[in-house]
């Protein structure tokens, strides 16, 4: 897969697992990969959660996509950002999210992955390697 | 859900996100789990992959599954496995270890077992977590 294909198959299978650092310990969560771009990879979850909590102290993370039997892992560093345009844009679309963040747009978190580095797998070739690729 | 009822869950949807340590870098990866029960969570990987060398430098880890909007999350401490009758059933279902154990002996079968994990559940077709809610443990 290059680049272009990879970004393609998160935005088809947007459930991401979100690997994270808290004391030197792993961290893994399901997660909601919001937009896949040229620019990242968008998440938002609350500012009151171990996540944010665990990227604000250490922004490195891992995301692991896998669906029909391939995976794609991208690394990177999060950046938090402080839109509001976009936190707006979040809630609209996803509703649940109204009662707690709607009136107050800074406890929602929107996170961007840079992402650095990606590889690839597939159960149809399981004794071959990662395919790293350069982003 | 008590112990039994999330060790019958992970039996049935096997597929757990594997998260490691590498340095101050987390890692994950989608990973089959081989057997889940009463003495814990095994899992095997040939020894030569980076997870089986993160895991012996490091063996602090998270597991998630998901399946029919639930969520289980296991934390734990990561041991070896040294049995070689282990290893043996475990090269047995895969049988593509088995050049790599011609050529480096049982040594080659990376297996852990992950022993009084701590699990947290999060069924999304519930009501949304207050937010501030502290999680509850599960002791496996």
């Amino acid at each position: 897969m290059d680049k272009k294909e990879m970004l393609a198959f998160i935005k088809e299978n947007p459930m991401g697992y979100l690997g994270t650092v808290e004391d030197n310990k792993a961290r893994v969560r399901g997660m909601e990969t919001f937009r896949v771009d040229e620019k990242g990879l968008i998440f938002y979850t609350g500012k009151i959660k171990n996540v944010f909590k665990q990227i604000a102290k250490n922004p490195e993370v891992e995301v692991c996509y896998f669906a029909k039997g391939t995976q794609v892992r991208v690394r990177g560093k999060m950046e938090i950002l402080e839109d509001l345009a976009l936190k707006k844009e979040i809630v609209e679309k996803r509703p649940f999210l109204k009662a707690v963040h709607e009136k107050s747009y800074d406890s929602l978190a929107v996170l961007r992955l840079k992402p650095v580095q990606a590889s690839t797998w597939s159960v149809q070739n399981i004794t071959g390697g990662t395919t790293p690729v350069d982003l | 859900m008590d112990k039994k009822e999330i060790l019958d869950f992970i039996t049935k949807n096997p597929t757990a996100f594997l998260a490691t340590v590498e340095g101050k870098k987390p890692h994950v990866r989608a990973m089959g789990t081989y057997k889940a029960d009463e003495n814990g969570i095994i899992f095997a990987m040939q020894s030569p992959k980076d997870v089986y060398k993160q895991l012996v430098k490091n063996p602090e880890t998270e597991i998630c599954y998901y399946a029919n909007s639930v969520q289980i999350r296991v934390s734990g401490k990561m041991q070896q496995v040294t049995d070689i009758n282990i290893k043996k059933e475990i090269t047995e279902k895969r049988p593509f270890y088995k050049p790599g154990v011609e050529k480096d002996g049982w040594d080659y079968v990376g297996a852990f077992i992950l022993k009084n994990g701590k699990a947290t559940v999060t069924d999304m077709k519930g009501p949304p977590t207050p937010p501030g809610a502290s999680k509850i443990y599960i002791d496996l």
